[in-house]
């Protein structure tokens, strides 16, 4: 009888315990509508301990990640990283310049990460090109040489209508950071040894262009500051000089 | 599915004897289970024996590789510091098991090593572009000349390649040099992608092609390979 009593306590708490985890799964995947412009302001603006004059744009990347370019009252061009945690919006980042960088949605995967910029448009920017790269290098041992090639893609990005975005990375990055990815791993035998290697690795760069094509330092889109507040992965994408392409 | 256990870049040699690898620690902890008088309980032995595998080893290169040869027994040591005498000689003979699987694994991974390169040789272009059916040419450089893959005709060409000595250190100084006809000029612009190693040998490249479309350079990890073609691999000046 007892015996009984104790199996039917233990189901229900497993139970219990599934249809909560359901229920969390369930709102975790369901994100309620992105807050009001109003709201939005009000709480990047406290944050950003600058008055928030303007929205430019609510870019929802997926469901649960929201990328906010914005005007603060002294004219800088900001952006607030937002995410859907624990049943709310919240704003993890507040960055002050929108000089361009990348949003790891998840750290080692590259297809989830998010090249950001808003650039003030009195900047005379009308596109910008992204580049990934990576020197050209040659190293060698006593047994093998390696040589390893210059990487320089080209992703232009107009600027004139529109002065922010949000995007992902071009699908020929992808397949190409994948195969380097893949080719850098070894499991030509047993994975557990570890092997070192001096290469260079890939980045990805910008360089603004004016309407006639040529390089235009931003002046007003590179000073600022940015506050983290909660746990979030970016890195900066940083600007390049022409003279650095080949 | 089937297309996806092709390409999954596993090294089967490994994985089979690591599993031999293991089978052989479980059958011998069985023997020595059988003929011990005094049985301990059977958890109990694997754990002593799982706890012997812990070792201050000494780590050395060894074809190409990093291998650790186990030199002190730690394991067996804790054992005998924690245990009582009585009990120690009971589980003792676990751990030094565990202590000896250590050169099982080393031996399992030479055999498999010395097994993979008869098998795979690495120095064969076609072990590496076992599958290009998919394979895509992606411009890697603004100096890239335009050109199309086919990959049936890679695929024809792939048998007549032959390894060239590499020169590094000239395509390197050619290219970086300010003066040198070759400055800026990428002399491999071009990488292939979804291109696929042998089924079972783990392996994973980076497949760069030439300028001139007859020239592969090959870069995985550890080493790279230079081979050329008498005919050109892709279509050049193709498309528009």
């Amino acid at each position: 009888m007892l015996q009984k009593k104790k199996i039917a306590l233990l189901l229900s708490a497993v139970i219990i315990l599934v249809i909560i985890r359901a229920g969390y799964m369930y709102l975790d995947h369901h994100p309620k509508p992105f807050p009001s412009h109003e709201a939005a302001v009000g709480e990047m603006g406290r944050s950003n301990k600058n008055v928030i004059q303007e929205i430019l744009e609510v870019i929802h990347i997926d469901d649960a990640h929201v990328v906010v370019p914005f005007v603060s009252e002294n004219n800088e061009y900001g952006i607030g990283l937002w995410k859907w945690e624990v049943f709310s919006w919240k704003l993890k980042k507040i960055e002050q310049r929108g000089e361009p960088f990348l949003w790891k949605l998840k750290e080692k995967d590259p297809s989830s990460h998010v090249l950001i910029w808003n650039m003030n448009p009195s900047g005379q920017i009308s596109a910008i090109d992204y580049y990934l790269m990576r020197e050209r290098s040659y190293y060698g041992t006593d047994e093998h040489n390696t040589y390893q090639p210059r990487i320089q893609l080209k992703h232009r990005v107009d600027a004139s209508t529109k002065s922010y975005g949000a995007i992902q990375l071009p699908e020929v990055w992808l397949q190409l950071l994948e195969d380097e990815r893949a080719a850098n791993r070894s499991s030509e035998s047993f994975s557990l040894f570890s092997s070192f290697s001096p290469r260079s690795s890939i980045a990805i760069n910008w360089l603004p262009r004016s309407a006639a094509g040529e390089f235009v330092f931003p002046k007003h889109t590179v000073n600022g500051g940015s506050y983290v507040l909660s746990d979030v992965s970016t890195s900066p994408v940083y600007i390049i000089d022409p003279h650095d392409l080949e | 599915m089937n297309v996806i256990i092709q390409h999954m870049p596993v090294n089967i040699l490994s994985i089979w004897f690591n599993i031999m690898g293991w089978g052989m620690i479980i059958l011998w902890i069985i023997i020595r289970y059988r003929k011990q008088k005094e049985k301990p309980a059977i958890w109990k032995a694997v754990l002593a024996a799982l706890a012997g595998i812990i070792s201050f080893s000494w780590n050395m290169m060894l074809m190409d590789m990093v291998v650790r040869i186990a030199v002190l027994p730690l394991g067996v040591w804790i054992l005998h510091f924690f245990l009582r005498k009585h009990r120690y000689e009971i589980y003792c003979q676990y751990a030094w098991i565990g202590f000896w699987s250590n050169y099982i694994f080393l031996a399992a991974m030479l055999l498999s090593t010395m097994i993979h390169s008869v098998m795979y040789p690495i120095n064969n272009a076609d072990t590496y572009l076992a599958n290009v059916e998919q394979a895509v040419l992606i411009p890697t450089h603004p100096t890239a000349p335009q050109a199309v893959l086919h990959p049936k005709q890679l695929r024809s060409l792939i048998p007549k390649l032959e390894q060239a000595e590499d020169q590094t250190y000239t395509w390197y100084s050619q290219t970086s040099t300010k003066g040198k006809p070759d400055y800026q000029m990428e002399r491999f612009p071009y990488v292939v992608i979804n291109t696929h190693a042998r089924w079972g040998s783990g392996l994973q490249s980076m497949v760069y092609l030439e300028r001139d479309g007859k020239g592969l350079l090959i870069t995985t990890e550890k080493r790279q390979f230079y081979y050329r073609s008498e005919e050109p691999l892709v279509e050049m000046g193709g498309g528009e």
